[in-house]
């Protein structure tokens, strides 16, 4: 079918099937169950291991140690020695310590090895005989049968003498029964504890401390012990003195001495008697719990950073896990899994912290990446390939008019990348002087004198290596300012020492924003982008440190690395190529000095360091100074970073203004006054005047000279507040201006809408006391809520009357809301108004502080009304 | 010269109660008004008396209504308007292309000296 398709098509099915399988990947990567698959994985494997016994030993040992330190309980078990008087008592001695053990109520004797004939015992429900023999496989089955004795056991019962296997070299444990021909085979232990229904084995406590009595069988014959204290016992009678005894390697012997057989037989009898026995829980079981408790950690860890908990929950758990094995075998006589339950506990933790440091890798490779990313793209300097343009550039702005950068391959071959005044013909490194200076040159950070590549420049001819890998890339250049070439020379190699680290950021940034090299570890990568973060920072915490300034950082190589928002928006007012400008095309444009002026400015910065100002050319309604400052010849080393930083001078300028309306309104005011003083001091001479008229003008005189004064005194205050930038000031406007330029600042939104404009104010203003740029945005903002508000075609009213002492400005139209929800507009807080009924509130409240009132009034239909009323001085 | 009538139009009452002092001690007659709408009304008056005022003497900057808006409404107030001595503290080429009357016969610049004015009160009543 496929190859019926057409090309694309069959391209796009390909595309498809590549697709629905990334697609499936992602799926089962991102799946629920995924983090689950090896937790459950882990404590399958754990459960396996202990179902088939894999952790016996452990288990076994930590049993042994428990069972060893344990209290014993009361003694049920007898030892009789045989003691030569006993053996040479006859061949009836048997029946006779039988009939003394009936007599002093003991209600098991057993004879763990055959003791041979014992003649015919008296048999009861009193004392049971036991006798111990050893047991055999029935030949080609698997049933156990008791070896034949030619003794006579009449009233005795034989079972079985065997011992279990030892589980890794210690005996611990014994059967409860061996299967029989017809039935079960019954142990020699289990009938002398008299127990039946026994599991098929059984682990036997072996307390050091427990007592297990011995006394003679003299002694019992001769009934030298109280029958209080055997009543109800089980003797257990030593095999002959002539058997060879048989010692087994036991948890109380652990030293190589190895237990007597009888000893070990009188502790499973204990054990048996008291009903302490211990089993083992079935594999199954077992598997089933370390399962569960490893998924019940995991489940816990993942609630929660398994890191914080790790130790905590290890130490507290182990706690936990061997308490309750101690318990379970205390209470229950059953032993946990607790190796497995241990294992399960720390494979849980080991696992879970495995899993959230990856999933914390995970997370800071997204997130280093995207950060990365941003970074990439938020540099100005996005195209590495000019890097050689910027050089040349800041090259020929330090008096290097002849340099040429051309890279030599691993053959020899040279190849031009850039250059000016020097021809790549010229340059001949074939020889072994010239290989040897450049090598010289890649090995360093100073340029090195390089007349052997090329002859017929003039000026001293130097080599700088600038890195670049397989083609290493080098600079040529000729410099004939011998009083400066120790300066140009430290300057050459600060630029070496940044072209080559910026190379260096560049291909590690570029790395990083792959995320190719996952081998790489994640904190190196982590390491690395911080490294370039914290550098670029600590280079703007620096820039920044003055407010309100547009701040932009050039390399000393010569490109753009960053520029703050307030130098983006310079820039597209100025019509700069952020990122392709360079430093003199933004001083250029940013100033009024020519391109002679900016190269020897630059130049001396370059290769003396410090800082220039000079004043900006006015782009809006701002008053900037430009502030270039390049790093000290000394700081050169760390400090790579020129700064130009446009200082928004609007606020000294704003109080140059207000000294100038100050000193306009004191012209103007008393100019009046003086005039009237002149005239009045004329008038006072002229001998015309007669003494009622001189009396009147006098006083006039004296009037006026106290308005003046007194008009002094309001500007000295109105001039001192105004001293203080931080808050704002007031002082003689006038009014009319202001509003010509609001109105300005609005038409185009008036245009926009169709909203016609009716302005009725004086032809010439007079003096209004007011702080002019609240009162400013004031305006615009009244205007703007009214315009946008306004039906097309509508007019707004801008009427502006002065009165002697007061100036009034009302501003009406547009179509209106309701009063209260103006209140609540102009009421509401920063940020939960619309941003022109936040500025129309802040300057309501800032109009108070110049003896302003503002009230306002809106009804629907009928638009809104903003009147302001301010005091007028003159 | 004595019985010629001036209308001095000015917002600072101190100033024009001086320069009313100074012109009456020269013979003439002096009428006061503190703004442009003031000056209009005693135009008016005068005119339907059938008399008018021989010079007008006009501050700019005035409440309610400056000079500049006085001139621009003068013709429509009285027929055959006096001719208008301008007193302003600032006087420039801007200002004087602003005020663009053809009443305008004089410009005096604040603070003036008593002779000065008187000169050029005298100069202005006498005609081109």
């Amino acid at each position: 079918m496929d190859s019926q398709l057409s090309p694309a098509t069959a391209f796009t099915a390909r595309r498809g099937g590549v697709k629905a399988r990334a697609q499936f990947l992602r799926l089962w990567r991102g799946a629920a169950f995924m983090p689950w698959l090896a937790p459950a994985i882990m404590a399958l494997l754990i459960a396996l291991a202990a179902a088939r016994g894999a952790f016996a030993v452990p288990d076994g040992m930590l049993f042994d140690f428990a069972t060893r330190h344990e209290a014993g309980t009361a003694p049920r078990v007898l030892i009789v020695e045989r003691d030569r008087a006993f053996e040479q008592t006859g061949s009836r001695r048997h029946v006779v310590l039988i009939d003394a053990a009936r007599a002093l109520g003991v209600a098991r004797i057993a004879f763990e090895a055959d003791p041979g004939a014992i003649g015919p015992v008296k048999t009861d429900s009193k004392l049971t005989v036991i006798v111990g023999a050893g047991a055999q496989l029935v030949p080609g089955s698997s049933a156990w049968r008791l070896r034949a004795s030619p003794a006579s056991f009449a009233g005795v019962r034989r079972a079985a003498l065997l011992v279990a296997p030892p589980e890794y070299g210690v005996h611990r444990g014994q059967f409860g029964w061996l299967p029989g021909v017809n039935s079960r085979l019954e142990l020699f232990e289990s009938v002398a504890a008299g127990r039946v229904g026994l599991p098929k084995s059984y682990l036997i406590r072996i307390p050091l401390a427990q007592n297990l009595p011995r006394i003679t069988a003299s002694q019992l014959i001769q009934r030298e012990v109280p029958r209080s204290l055997l009543a109800g016992m089980i003797v257990l009678v030593e095999p002959a003195s002539g058997a060879r005894p048989l010692r087994l390697a036991t948890p109380l012997s652990l030293d190589g001495q190895g237990t007597p057989h009888l000893v070990f037989s009188a502790h499973a009898v204990q054990t048996l008697a008291t009903g302490r026995e211990v089993v083992r829980i079935s594999g199954w079981a077992a598997a089933l719990i370390v399962a569960l408790a490893a998924l019940l950690l995991t489940r816990f860890y993942r609630q929660i950073d398994p890191k914080r908990v790790l130790v905590m929950v290890t130490v507290g758990g182990g706690a936990l896990v061997l308490g309750s094995g101690w318990l379970a075998l205390q209470f229950a006589n059953v032993v946990l899994p607790v190796t497995g339950l241990l294992l399960a506990l720390a494979m849980a933790g080991l696992l879970a912290t495995l899993q959230a440091e990856r999933g914390q890798d995970d997370r800071l490779q997204r997130f280093v990446g995207r950060a990365i990313n941003i970074g990439l793209r938020r540099t100005l300097f996005r195209d590495p390939d000019r890097l050689p343009e910027f050089l040349l550039e800041t090259a020929r702005v330090i008096g290097i008019r002849q340099s040429l950068l051309f890279r030599v391959s691993a053959s020899g071959a040279v190849s031009y990348v850039a250059g000016s005044g020097i021809a790549l013909d010229a340059v001949d490194v074939s020889g072994a002087n010239a290989r040897a200076v450049l090598e010289a040159a890649q090995g360093s950070l100073r340029p090195h004198r390089a007349a052997a590549l090329i002859s017929g420049l003039e000026g001293t001819v130097r080599l700088a290596g600038l890195g670049g890998g397989r083609s290493p890339l080098y600079w040529l250049y000729t410099t004939d300012r011998k009083a400066a070439v120790r300066s140009l020379d430290r300057l050459v190699a600060a630029m070496i020492a940044s072209y080559r680290e910026m190379q260096q950021n560049r291909a590690s940034l570029n790395r990083l924003a792959g995320f190719e090299r996952r081998f790489q570890p994640i904190d190196r990568r982590v390491g690395s982008a911080v490294n370039l973060v914290s550098e670029q920072g600590e280079q703007l915490r620096h820039a920044h440190d003055a407010l309100d300034t547009a701040i932009m950082l050039f390399h000393l190589i010569g490109y753009p690395l960053h520029a703050n928002t307030q130098m983006i928006a310079l820039y597209e007012e100025a019509g700069l190529p952020l990122t392709e400008a360079t430093l003199p095309d933004a001083l250029a444009k940013l100033t009024d000095l020519d391109a002679q002026r900016i190269d020897a400015m630059l130049g001396d910065l370059l290769l003396n360091g410090g800082e220039m100002r000079v004043p900006a050319r006015e782009f809006g309604s701002t008053s900037r100074m430009l502030r270039v400052a390049m790093p000290s010849r000394l700081a050169r080393g760390r400090a790579r970073v020129v700064v130009l930083e446009a200082i928004n001078i609007t606020d000294v300028k704003r109080l140059a203004e207000l000294r100038q309306a100050v000193t306009e309104f004191i012209d103007s005011q008393l100019r009046n006054d003086l005039e009237a003083i002149t005239l009045g001091a004329s008038m006072a001479a002229d001998p015309r005047l007669d003494q009622p008229a001189l009396a009147r003008v006098a006083a006039r005189i004296l009037e006026v000279s106290r308005r003046a004064a007194t008009r002094l005194d309001d500007i000295t205050v109105q001039t001192r507040k105004s001293v203080d930038l931080a808050r704002p000031a007031s002082y003689p406007v006038d009014v009319r201006t202001i509003i010509t330029e609001s109105l300005g600042a609005v038409r185009p939104l008036a245009e926009d809408l169709g909203v016609l404009i009716e302005l009725e104010m004086p032809e010439i203003g007079g003096f209004t006391i007011a702080e002019p740029r609240i009162f400013s945005e004031t305006v615009e903002a009244m205007l703007r809520v009214i315009i946008a508000d306004a039906p097309e075609g509508s007019t707004v009213q801008i009427v502006l009357h002065e009165e002697a002492k007061r100036t009034m400005l009302r501003l009406s139209g547009g179509f209106g809301i309701p009063f209260e929800r103006l209140c609540a507009a102009l009421d509401a807080k920063a940020g939960d108004a619309p941003p022109d009924f936040a500025v129309i509130a802040r300057g309501i409240g800032q109009a108070l502080h110049w003896n302003a009132a503002v009230s306002y009034w809106s009804d629907i239909g009928k638009g809104y009304r903003f009147n302001i009323e301010m005091r007028r001085i003159g | 010269m004595s019985g010629q009538t001036l209308l001095l139009i000015d917002d600072d009452d101190l100033l024009s109660e001086m320069l009313a002092s100074l012109l009456e001690l020269e013979g003439y007659q002096v009428v006061t008004t503190a703004d442009g709408q003031a000056g209009l009304d005693a135009l008016a008056g005068k005119a339907r008396t059938g008399l008018q005022f021989d010079l007008v003497i006009l501050d700019l900057v005035m409440p309610r209504m400056d000079g500049i808006r006085f001139l621009r409404l003068l013709p429509s107030h009285v027929a055959a308007p006096p001719p208008v001595l301008v007193m302003s503290a600032s006087v420039n080429a801007e200002l004087m292309g602003q005020v663009n009357s053809p009443f305008v016969i004089g410009w005096a610049r604040k603070p003036m000296q008593p002779r000065e004015l008187i000169d050029q009160v005298a100069r202005a009543l006498s005609g081109p």
